[in-house]
């Protein structure tokens, strides 16, 4: 097995939902392709290598789930910056939210968001839904140009 | 000119004078031309008559010539045969005679040189025989008898045969041309004839001609006449009439004429008047050096408009006038008297005051309100604003009225849109209704405004005037954000600790993997069914806080399509139970397709949930006309569950309100309360009947679909 790459950036800011997200993610076998930021600025970081992500190996994740709220810069706004980017706007983006709020999923939509996932409440149907949408971007859906592929 | 129509274009550019003038200048010259003509014709004829008479005379006298000729020869052979000496004096009578015709028929054709020439050979001719004859009555009978004798009667017979011919050819000639002078004569008399008659026909057509234009033209005289005199009398009666006074003063101010009306306004007769009342008789003694001052003036200017007067009745009484002055002015320049037109102004006096009134009225109510108002003119400058204007913005009148609006909106966010939308309702006259609009106050405070913006009819002027009223919402605008905030947070940060709750007591389970004992396992259910439930009761507080704020999205809704769709979101649970559906059709609505999808997921949720424990359900849906009023349709649900007590009606739609224990049926008590607020944003009713373990009915009301040609239909 070579050395594998992460290809799902997750940005959520509350340590709980990312054990949980991982937990689930894990359940279904994609947990080491993961890579957590913990604010809307850490994921641009990321995604424009700056920062502490100045160093990191090249190339983009092939999904990206943005938690809605989050400190500094939230969900929308990476979202709204992201499609606006000539390159990042290949990369699908996932709203992974606790907020059944409307305003949230219209403003997501008209962002141009991919998917827009309420996280439900209880662990069994949260990796049902972490388990979809895994298969559905990991393996189904054909990555953009330039995005990192998984390594079998 | 008549009115009476023209026959054509030609002859309207041919006025009738005109055309009499050619008409009878047209007869004279035929007159002329007849006359002449008859004058030529006559003359010719009579010439031609003369001619004829002549040469009747010519043959009279070539007969007897010829006549005489043969008495010559008869007396000369005569005297041959017998030596009668008788004969001779017979033979030198005949020559006499016959000398004279000759003579005469010369006289007759002196203006004939053929026929003259003619007459001096017969002469000619006539001579030697008379001078032979005359030799015959010197000789003897022998010699006579004698043959060879050259003066025998054979050279005698060749010489009389000559003259017979000669005679004979002159007579023949003259027959002829007797003839052709007949015949001239026939000719000139006939046309002379035709001539006169020709002449005379025209004449009499064109007289007749002549006689028909003069005609109309004294008709259209008379007519003419008629309707001047008919104008005058309409003149003087639309004077007399007229719904407003005339007069006229003379140099000094006394009245020379005035029409009924104005009498009638002032009671007086007519010869009381002309020429004896002065018009300061008619106004109050205060009015008079006005009268004098204005008087002197219309009589240097000509004109004078718009003097108001109080005209005293001869009885009194007043009315308020409106006076207009035209002075008459003689070649010299001097007044000789006026025009004048007097309106009694008392119906627009009192309108004013009536006007006033009313202005004073509704700006007293204007005043005391509460929310900002602006009026506009239409070339959107400030007509008027109410103190709550002033107050709101800080303007002061000074600093606004007769000011352009955008003077006002300076320095306001989007003031050029709102010029725009002001000018917009100014030219089509469409008003704006509850326009929502923040703004930055020139202290820095945020307000919200319902700005309304319509079309105003001006009391004056009838200007079109723009009316901006404005209602501060600024407070329930604040309270319904902080609201928003509020709920937004709810939604967010009070459901994430709770899906940690039974995300991780759910990990903890899958964790310990049947490592605990069953009461473990029951309370770390407990747990994530407790934090469930929360989840639930969050999710139904939230929608029950914003039914009355979401916006409502009006359309035509298949109720038939929608209780089919519910019911199949409901199949995970009733697949393994029994229940008798009795679907009955439903019309379409008018409303909001979620809301209304939520009412009925409700009141189908609860059937479903409370009939749990039979074990044959019914759910009946249908309509019920009994129970509705006007204008609506009434939809019920009714269900052979867990029913309810009647005492407890009260309670159905109240917010956390149950009938029935946790234990027996789940629920958070929100959902009936969260059916009626959504009904009632419909603009329907919500009720229940039912009955302890033996079912409940739940009816929603919805006003019935409007046809689209009732409006109302967004």
């Amino acid at each position: 097995m070579s050395k594998s790459l992460p290809n799902i950036l997750i940005a959520e800011d509350s340590p709980n939902d990312v054990e949980m997200v991982l937990a689930a993610l894990e359940e279904n076998n994609l947990a080491n392709d993961v890579i957590v930021v913990n604010d809307g600025e850490e994921a641009l970081d990321y995604l424009y290598s700056r920062g502490k992500y100045a160093e990191r190996p090249a190339g983009l994740p092939i999904v990206v789930l943005l938690d809605l709220k989050m400190p500094k810069v939230d969900g929308l706004e990476v979202l709204r910056i992201l499609k606006q980017d000539e390159t990042l706007k290949m990369v699908p983006v996932v709203m992974l939210t606790s907020s059944k709020e409307e305003q949230d999923l219209v403003a997501s939509y008209k962002l141009g968001v991919n998917a827009y996932v309420v996280k439900p409440v209880g662990f069994t149907q949260f990796v049902e839904a972490v388990k979809k949408l895994g298969v559905f971007w990991a393996l189904h859906n054909g990555p953009p140009p330039g995005s990192m592929r998984r390594s079998l | 000119m008549s009115g009476r129509a023209r026959p054509t274009i030609a002859l309207m550019a041919f006025p009738i004078r005109r055309r009499l003038q050619l008409g009878i200048t047209a007869v004279v010259a035929i007159v002329i031309v007849v006359i002449v003509g008859a004058i030529y014709a006559i003359r010719a004829y009579t010439a031609s008559s003369e001619a004829t008479e002549h040469s009747k005379q010519t043959l009279f006298h070539l007969a007897l010539t010829g006549s005489y000729l043969k008495d010559i020869e008869l007396n000369g052979r005569g005297y041959e045969l017998s030596q009668d000496p008788s004969f001779i004096a017979l033979f030198d009578d005949s020559i006499e005679r016959f000398n004279y015709e000759v003579g005469a028929v010369a006289a007759l054709t002196a203006a004939n040189p053929d026929q003259q020439r003619r007459v001096i050979e017969l002469k000619a001719l006539t001579q030697p025989i008379i001078d032979h004859v005359r030799t015959l009555f010197t000789q003897t009978r022998d010699q006579l008898s004698d043959p060879a004798n050259p003066s025998g009667h054979l050279v005698r017979n060749r010489i009389y045969e000559e003259i017979r011919v000669h005679g004979r050819s002159l007579g023949q000639e003259e027959v002829a041309r007797h003839g052709i002078q007949v015949t001239t004569l026939k000719n000139r008399g006939r046309l002379a004839l035709i001539a006169v008659s020709a002449g005379l026909v025209l004449n009499v057509a064109l007289v007749t001609g002549i006689i028909q234009l003069l005609r109309i033209h004294f008709r259209e005289r008379e007519n003419a006449e008629r309707s001047l005199r008919t104008t005058a009398d309409q003149v003087l009666d639309l004077y007399n009439r007229a719904p407003c006074g005339y007069h006229s003063l003379n140099s000094d101010g006394y009245f020379v004429a005035i029409n009924e009306t104005e009498l009638a306004w002032l009671g007086y007769a007519r010869e009381d008047v002309i020429g004896k009342l002065h018009f300061s008789d008619i106004i109050p003694p205060k009015q008079k050096p006005s009268f004098i001052r204005n008087f002197a003036l219309l009589k240097k200017e000509g004109s004078l408009k718009g003097v108001e007067y109080d005209i005293v009745r001869k009885d009194g009484t007043r009315f308020p006038a409106l006076i207009n002055s035209e002075a008459n002015f003689d070649a010299s320049g001097s007044y000789l008297s006026n025009r004048t037109t007097v309106f009694d102004i008392s119906e627009r006096k009192r309108s004013e005051t009536l006007t006033e009134l009313a202005r004073a009225y509704s700006e007293s109510i204007v005043d005391t309100l509460y929310e900002p108002i602006l009026i506009l003119t239409s070339d959107l400058r400030v007509n008027s604003a109410n103190p709550a204007f002033y107050r709101f913005f800080g303007f002061t009148p000074a600093n606004t009225l007769g000011k352009p609006l955008s003077d006002l909106t300076a320095g306001y966010d989007d003031a050029e849109g709102f010029q725009r939308t002001v000018q917009h309702v100014c030219k089509t006259g469409v008003p704006v209704r509850g326009k929502e609009k923040r703004l930055t106050l020139p202290d820095e405070q945020q307000k919200f405004v319902l700005i309304d913006i319509s079309i105003l009819t001006g009391l004056e002027s009838r200007d079109r005037l723009v009316l901006i009223s404005m209602q501060d919402i600024s407070a329930s605008k604040h309270a319904h954000e902080e609201l928003e905030a509020f709920s937004y947070s709810v939604s967010h940060d009070l459901r994430a600790p709770l899906r940690h709750i039974a995300g991780f007591a759910d990990m903890l389970t899958r964790h310990l993997n049947g490592k605990v004992d069953d009461k473990a396992v029951r309370y770390l259910q407990t747990i994530t069914q407790s934090a469930r439930f929360m989840g639930q009761l969050i999710d139904d507080l939230l929608l029950f806080s914003r039914i009355n704020r979401v916006e409502m999205l009006r359309q035509t809704v298949s109720l038939n399509d929608l209780v089919q769709d519910v019911i199949q979101s409901f199949s995970p649970e009733i697949s393994s139970r029994k229940i008798t559906w009795e679907l009955n059709p439903l019309p379409p609505v008018e409303g909001d397709l979620s809301l209304l999808r939520q009412v009925f997921a409700n009141l189908i949720g609860n059937a479903i949930k409370y009939t749990r424990k039979k074990p044959e359900a019914e759910v009946r849906i249908g309509v019920d006309p009994g129970q509705a009023r006007a204008n609506e349709v009434v939809i019920f649900v009714a269900d052979n569950g867990a029913g309810f007590d009647m005492r407890y009606v009260e309670k159905l739609f109240g917010v956390f309100q149950r009938l029935h224990s946790a234990n027996e049926f789940e629920g958070t008590g929100v959902g009936l309360a969260n059916v009626r607020r959504m009904i009632q944003r419909h603009g329907g009713r919500v009720w229940g009947t039912g009955k302890l373990n033996e079912g409940a009915t739940f009816y929603i009301s919805l006003p019935c679909k409007v046809e689209p040609s009732h409006g109302n239909v967004t």
